[in-house]
């Protein structure tokens, strides 16, 4: 059986689904005999950006830098896989969006010329076409293990779109705006991360990302309406969904 | 100049060696990750979300990060903690801890030792070795799992305390499969010491670690150094020096006197190692190690002893464990004095220093982390070992070596404090 090619790269982010990537590969060593790696600097000394079955991209696009590799790395990858929340939303970064960099940042550096970031925090696909997306603060670990597997055995990924509040659903999690009326991001949050914090007892803080194919403007105004009854200010859920949704929000917002 | 991009690291940098006549002048250690400005975008949060948020800083200690950042607003608004969940809290962190010092060792920094250059050829020729160091990892993921809910970005810490207290079963699970773990780690533990070639020349170090009450440190008062030097947390940052180079995307920090100082698990080991167990005294023994450690390739030894000496506490606390429901102490409405914490993250101290605004949402803050203080001592020890040596690749090797001794987390390193951020006011 031909290895599946992989290349492994970090953008601007905490590393944390980096070791989603390696997790997969302990849950399931076997893949380490169908999949070589040639670029994975946090765990090799020699790293080239060849060409390769899949590109697995953690972080997102700050600078013209990022976006130079990002587009070699496409030209030279058959399938892109954009992994966890920066790079398929932007991530806490996004934060920053909107401040005049040059007045504010940069003005505590004594060399400005050598800190290179943009003023806007860019989504993996606002920069190239990509394949898969997995997002998740950090990714689901079962979730890109499933994928690699998939990829070695030669099929793909069926993405599923549902919101958080079906997984509570169907684990019989109370839900935490009916029985402790506090705010939960669940109902416009993509799934995937087993309903973490409505199990803990506390409401979802949407780390995997607004479900755009759910929501859209109206509905984010009912929502907001609905959380702010619940004590959530309009500017915290914005804060909330800017952190880590900033792509999608601003393509509901340019939407008109 | 010759140059090496550091691999085997969490992060991007670089390690520069500039040459004069073909000799090695003089090195910098460049952090060239680009900045996410956390300092910044906590600005205005209220108080209770900037946890979940500073977790975000590192994808492997984002527990400390939660945890100082709660513990500093818990200081400042007279929180109360519950005795049982700060347990559980110290619980989570101590996981944490042999994570990160497990994924270090085995997967980072044993290659090292081995000649090796990567995960795939240790796959090959150590599979046994890999497969336990993968057990110990495995295992400290279900621990998190259980306690915080997930690997990193845990959701079970809040100002106050925590959110659930873990299903007594799914604890006692834990608890059963610890002696299989322990055995898995002495294993390891075993191999790596029993290679012998970890060196022990002196380098000239200088150590710092918080000042904890009478167990092996996690969270404490403040900071102490070699020569006993104390500062209570809230006096952290005039009691060390700043420094801001150009050619680096992070302060850096020494001492009082100027000199670049360690922190970490070498700096913990050598100021605390009297409190270690006596199982992990006797067993760092077996292999001559009984005095302080003086070379920073012997950082292995220190996360060594910490992994056995946090597996022991871990089987301490899950013995203990009681299932409780959770009290929701809830904070003062009003700020008195400061909003300052230092804690032991994996790689060293963490501080953590905020200013509230009226409706409880952040002013300014500014957060000084392990890999930022052992910056400057990086670089000391690179030219003890290399001035005046032939500026090759080989020199970089070794550069980029006692670099990853260090352990170093560079994506949270680059904290580059906003103009307007920084002073109390």
């Amino acid at each position: 059986m031909r290895k599946l090619r992989v290349a492994v790269f970090k953008l601007t982010s905490c590393s944390g689904c980096l070791n989603e990537v390696i997790y997969s590969m302990m849950v399931h060593p076997e893949l380490l005999r169908y999949v070589s790696i040639s670029y994975f600097t946090e765990l090799q000394d020699l790293n080239a950006v060849e060409e390769v079955d899949v590109a697995i991209v953690e972080g997102s696009v700050v600078n013209s830098e990022q976006e130079e590799l990002v587009r070699l790395v496409r030209e030279r990858a058959k399938l892109v896989a954009a992994l966890g929340t920066c790079a398929v939303f932007g991530g806490v970064q996004s934060l920053r969006v909107g401040e005049d960099l040059r007045t504010t940042v940069l003005a505590s550096y004594p060399n400005p010329d050598f800190i290179r970031v943009s003023p806007d925090v860019k989504s993996l696909d606002s920069v190239v076409r990509v394949d898969y997306r997995l997002p998740g603060c950090p990714v689901n670990g079962e979730s890109l293990a499933r994928l690699l597997v998939k990829l070695v055995l030669g099929g793909t990924e069926t993405p599923i779109h549902e919101s958080l509040c079906s997984e509570c659903k169907r684990k019989g999690i109370p839900c935490v705006v009916v029985l402790r009326k506090e705010p939960c991001l669940g109902p416009v949050t993509v799934a995937d991360c087993g309903a973490l914090c409505p199990s803990f007892g506390r409401g979802c803080y949407g780390c995997h990302g607004l479900n755009a194919l759910v929501v859209d403007k109206g509905r984010l105004e009912e929502f907001s309406r609905v959380v702010e009854r619940l004590g959530m200010s309009r500017d915290d859920l914005r804060a909330l969904l800017k952190a880590f949704s900033h792509a999608s929000l601003s393509r509901l917002s340019s939407a008109g | 100049m010759l140059s090496g991009l550091l691999t085997r690291v969490e992060g991007e940098g670089q390690v520069v060696l500039k040459s004069a006549g073909g000799k090695v002048a003089g090195v910098e250690v460049r952090i060239t990750e680009a900045p996410r400005f956390f300092e910044y975008i906590v600005g205005g949060r209220r108080y209770s979300e900037v946890p979940d948020l500073t977790s975000r800083i590192c994808g492997l200690c984002g527990v400390s990060y939660m945890l100082t950042a709660a513990k500093a607003f818990e200081k400042c608004l007279s929180v109360e903690v519950p005795e049982d969940e700060e347990r559980l809290r110290l619980a989570i962190l101590a996981a944490e801890r042999v994570k990160s010092h497990a994924i270090h060792v085995v997967y980072l920094h044993l290659p090292d030792f081995l000649e090796l250059g990567s995960l795939s050829e240790l796959a090959e020729s150590y599979s046994h070795i890999l497969r336990r160091g993968m057990e110990i990892a495995l295992w400290a993921r279900k621990a998190m799992e259980v306690m915080g809910g997930r690997f990193h970005n845990v959701v079970n810490v809040r100002v106050g305390g925590v959110y659930s207290f873990p299903e007594a079963s799914k604890v006692a699970k834990l608890r059963q499969e610890l002696p299989r773990v322990l055995e898995g780690f002495l294993d390891v533990a075993r191999f790596v010491m029993g290679l012998g070639n970890i060196p022990g020349e002196a380098h000239r170090l200088r150590y710092m670690a918080v000042r904890d009450g009478d167990t092996y440190p996690w969270v404490g008062s403040g900071v102490i150094t070699d020569d006993g030097s104390y500062a209570g947390a809230d006096a952290f940052e005039s009691f060390v020096l700043t420094e801001q180079v150009g050619y680096s995307n992070a302060l850096r920090y020494r001492l009082p006197t100027g000199e670049p100082y360690v922190v970490g698990p070498l700096a913990r080991y050598n100021l605390y190692s009297g409190r270690l167990r006596r199982e992990v005294r006797k067993f760092l023994e077996e292999y001559g190690y009984g005095g302080p450690l003086k070379n920073v390739y012997q950082s292995v030894v220190a996360r060594i002893a910490e992994i056995y000496q946090t597996l022991l506490e871990l089987q301490e606390f899950f013995d203990e464990y009681r299932e409780k429901s959770v009290a929701r102490a809830e904070p003062a409405s009003a700020v008195r004095g400061p909003c300052v914490a230092v804690t032991e993250a994996p790689r060293g101290i963490l501080y953590h220093r905020y200013a509230l605004d009226g409706e409880l949402r952040v002013r300014s803050c500014n957060i000084i982390t392990p890999t930022a203080q052992n910056l400057a001592s990086m670089e000391e020890v690179i030219m003890s070992g290399l001035t005046g040596v032939d500026a090759d690749a080989r020199a970089v090797e070794v550069a980029k070596g006692i670099v990853r001794s260090y352990d170093p987390c560079i994506s949270c390193s680059v904290h580059v404090v906003p103009a307007g951020c920084t002073p109390d006011a």
